[in-house]
């Protein structure tokens, strides 16, 4: 608390005030913190309050701070106060000592993103194994959590304890402990199909203009994502942004086209309609040589050659 | 020329005009322009054989000769006319199915001679109706009009008349306007002129014109893909634009003329039943497929409507190299290429995080693919020591490039059929000898005897018995297996054909042509 006397008796403008009592003075800076929930320095005191000087001002501050009821943060050479939130973190954090109040303010900050273990050591300026062993103290009393990162696999994040993490670290629906789901995926790709087939089918049974036909194949992602809820298959409550990307992969598949149409509200509405490929199976691949692994070392009477090949025998079956 | 072409090649020569002609084509192929001399002393054949294959060749116009500036006649095989001949029975069905069994013959007489006069050709089709004893004998009245309609459809066309020698070399007419030109039938004419016309018209000779079959097969392909993703409607739609667009574009241009819905509609109305309505629904529904061939030029005549050849043949292609992908590596490397080839050049991450496919996997798919060759690499390095660490790699599809390699591999892939088939021709030929002396004796057998004997069915049985009797149960497997190999191998020829076509057209359509810079520098001349 000395530092914060000698900062303020530098900035003392001596003005002749009516003295005014302590009680007062707290209460009115509390009020103004709470105001600025980005904390106030103390030049913003002394404008708002230009009746008190400096040892008035040092008092009551050092009154509150020793109370508890502001927090005292430190950016750059600037000193801020801040109204301190009365959470059960806090309580928690009481009897820690500054190091570790400092590296829980960072990761709080980093919110559900959460901050690498080298992150907190450039920002707090801490040695490494200062920042490892406060770390493992903050974890064993449950205020923060380790979490690992689904695209890379080493990189291990934290965050606060009762925060849940962003959808870019988890992978979203689409992970369970790390791992792909990509039988899931699979299922909800071919449901989605089945779906669209199953509405380019009606289209095409009905006797309707052409235009209609092809109107009546196309489902909006909204639809598809009602059609998945309802068929039960997902544990994991999905989004229509989920299933889009799930629609995603059948484009990738040739299965599936979309288009945009202007919604009612004036926002754009994806539609999705199954295709057919324009052509059946190539004719390339129903020899043997279209798929043959040694295709490039097949010459006229060579080891391999198309006289004696075995999947050409198989093949002609004799 | 690649080795598996000129492999394919020979292959084909040596089926269709026997082993000489294969062993004398594969030194032209070898060598490019080859003199008499050096062809007999390449081959190893005598100067009078290789002169008969030479006269076989350039009498179906697969070769051609030149004088080479020492002096020296020089041959040059040309391997497109070549390779049209694997697409003869395509050809002669075409031929069939739009003018009926008379130009079927026709084309069928051409494809066999290489050129012929109008004569020869009613000559030989009237031999041929009369050995085969069928009653329906054509005549010649019956085949000079079709013939015609072939010549003004220009499946046919002239062969160049010779207008005189130089240097012991005849020279070719180049004329160009009258190659559709036929004389008039010599029955027609009054008599004083008979002997005239009759005479020009034995010198007139015929040959294929190669590159109208391939229009049309091209536009057979075309509609079939809109059969498939619309309906028959479309399809037929699709057809008649390309027909009544071929008489008026220009073989080398790229896109067709444009076709307003005034002249559509009432051709669709008369040969579909479809109403302008519909027409104009069907019309926008071909504009807006993802095939995305069919473009709307203007609005004049109530939207003028043309069909892009070259994107319509780079999308055909496409999907043909898509379903290789899919067979050769699976639906989920499918889908990776499928990444690539929508979205351009992607870093391995940006794959992985599109494809939906773990990580590991589809790095080794990606692998794979790369691997053989069907996804390009791009280094893009941030420093100039090309460190791996501090590059990025850019992962990329290239549809001509691939159009190119999997044409390669269709020449190899024909090439293995032709050999196999050989090889199973040369490992049972004393079983189909015997075969064909069996036959041949039956057919002896069954014709000495008398119809009108009382006791005619009973010989007939005993007949059959004594053939059935001629050949062992092992031989007939042997040879019911040898056949259905035989026609297993013929279909998968044909559909490599397929693709080995579209591929074709795909490559000749990617190279920028000739005559469209020349008409575009014109356009800017003018302008």
């Amino acid at each position: 608390m000395a530092e914060v006397s000698k900062e303020d008796s530098e900035v003392v403008t001596k003005i002749k005030t009516e003295p005014e009592s302590a009680v007062d003075l707290e209460a009115r800076i509390l009020q103004l913190c709470e105001s600025i929930p980005d904390g106030i320095n103390d030049a913003i005191i002394q404008n708002t309050m230009p009746q008190c000087d400096a040892t008035q001002r040092v008092m009551a501050v050092n009154r509150l701070l020793s109370m508890g009821k502001l927090d005292l943060i430190k950016i750059g050479n600037k000193l801020l106060y801040k109204l301190k939130t009365a959470d059960a973190a806090s309580n928690q954090l009481k009897g820690s000592d500054h190091q570790e109040k400092q590296i829980y303010q960072l990761i709080d900050e980093s919110k559900n993103m959460g901050i690498w273990m080298r992150d907190i050591r450039l920002k707090s300026g801490l040695p490494m194994s200062q920042v490892q062993k406060t770390l493992k103290v903050l974890e064993s009393k449950k205020l923060i959590k380790a979490v690992n990162c689904v695209n890379a696999a080493k990189k291990k994040v934290y965050m606060l304890y009762d925060v849940e993490p962003d959808r870019s670290l988890t992978g979203g629906a689409w992970y369970s402990n790390q791992d792909f789901e990509s039988e899931f995926v699979d299922i909800l790709n071919q449901q989605c199909f089945k779906f669209l087939q199953q509405k380019l089918a009606q289209s095409r049974e009905g006797d309707l203009e052409p235009t209609a036909k092809r109107n009546a194949s196309y489902a909006s992602s909204t639809e598809i994502w009602k059609f998945i809820c309802e068929l039960g298959i997902s544990k994991v409550k999905l989004e229509v942004e989920d299933i889009e990307t799930i629609m995603n992969t059948l484009i990738y598949d040739g299965k599936v086209e979309f288009t945009v149409v202007p919604n009612g509200d004036g926002s754009q509405l994806k539609i999705y309609r199954a295709v057919v490929s324009v052509v059946p199976t190539s004719g390339f691949v129903r020899t043997p040589c279209g798929v043959c692994p040694v295709f490039n070392d097949c010459y006229e009477d060579w080891d391999i050659s198309p006289s004696n090949c075995q999947y050409m025998n198989d093949w002609l079956s004799f | 020329m690649s080795s598996s072409l000129n492999h394919l090649c020979s292959s084909i020569i040596s089926e269709g005009f026997g082993d000489i002609a294969g062993r004398v084509s594969q030194v032209l192929l070898a060598k490019g322009h080859t003199s008499l001399f050096e062809l007999s002393r390449l081959s190893k054949e005598r100067i009078l054989t290789v002169k008969k294959c030479l006269y076989t060749f350039i009498h179906h116009n697969l070769v051609t000769f030149k004088r080479s500036t020492s002096g020296t006649l020089e041959y040059y095989i040309h391997t497109d006319i070549v390779l049209n001949r694997i697409l003869f029975p395509k050809f002669i069905f075409t031929a069939k199915s739009l003018f009926g069994d008379t130009a079927e013959f026709i084309v069928e007489e051409l494809c066999f001679h290489g050129n012929l006069s109008l004569d020869d050709i009613v000559k030989n089709i009237t031999m041929k109706t009369d050995a085969e004893g069928n009653n329906q004998n054509i005549k010649k009245e019956e085949i000079h009009p079709i013939f015609i309609k072939l010549v003004s459809e220009q499946f046919i066309k002239r062969f160049p008349s010779v207008v005189g020698v130089e240097d012991g070399v005849p020279i070719f007419s180049e004329q160009k306007h009258n190659l559709y030109f036929v004389p008039p039938m010599a029955d027609s004419e009054p008599p004083e002129k008979r002997q005239k016309t009759e005479e020009t018209e034995n010198l007139v000779l015929w040959i294929i014109n190669y590159d109208r079959f391939h229009r049309y097969l091209r536009d057979c392909q075309i509609a079939t893909a809109f059969e498939r993703r619309i309906d028959s409607n479309a399809c037929e739609i699709i057809k008649i634009i390309l027909r009544i667009s071929e008489t008026r574009t220009d073989p080398n241009c790229t896109s067709t003329k444009g076709i307003s819905m005034i002249e559509l509609s009432p051709i669709t109305k008369k040969e579909l039943g479809i109403s302008k309505d519909i027409l104009t629904q069907y019309m926008s529904l071909l504009v807006e497929d993802s095939f995305n061939c069919v473009i709307k030029l203007a609005d004049s005549g109530e939207g003028t409507y043309a069909i892009d050849l070259p994107k319509a043949m780079k999308n055909l292609a496409t999907s043909h190299i898509e379903s290789i992908i899919q067979e050769k590596f699976g639906s989920k490397a499918f889908r990776i290429f499928k990444v690539l080839l929508l979205n351009g050049n992607l870093e391995q991450q940006k794959i992985e995080d599109c494809v939906m496919i773990p990580a590991k996997e589809a790095k080794e798919l990606l692998y794979r693919m790369v691997e053989q060759q069907y996804v390009s690499v791009t280094e893009v390095p941030k420093t100039s020591d090309h460190a791996p660490r501090s590059t990025f790699y850019l992962f990329s599809v290239n549809i001509d490039a691939l159009a190119r390699k999997l044409e390669e591999n269709c020449y190899m892939i024909l090439g293995n059929l032709y050999s196999r088939r050989d090889h199973e021709g040369k490992k049972s030929k004393r079983l189909l000898e015997k075969q064909s002396k069996i036959e041949a004796i039956a057919l002896q057998m069954t014709n000495a005897l008398d119809p009108s004997a009382p006791d005619h069915a009973q010989k007939l049985e005993e007949c059959q018995k004594e053939i059935e009797e001629m050949s062992t149960v092992g031989e007939k497997e042997q040879i019911e297996r040898l056949s259905k190999a035989y026609s297993q191998l013929d279909q998968a020829e044909m559909q490599t054909e397929e693709l080995l076509f579209i591929l074709r057209q795909c490559i000749h359509y990617s190279i920028p042509m000739e005559n469209d810079v020349k008409s575009k520098k014109k356009a800017i001349e003018v302008d």
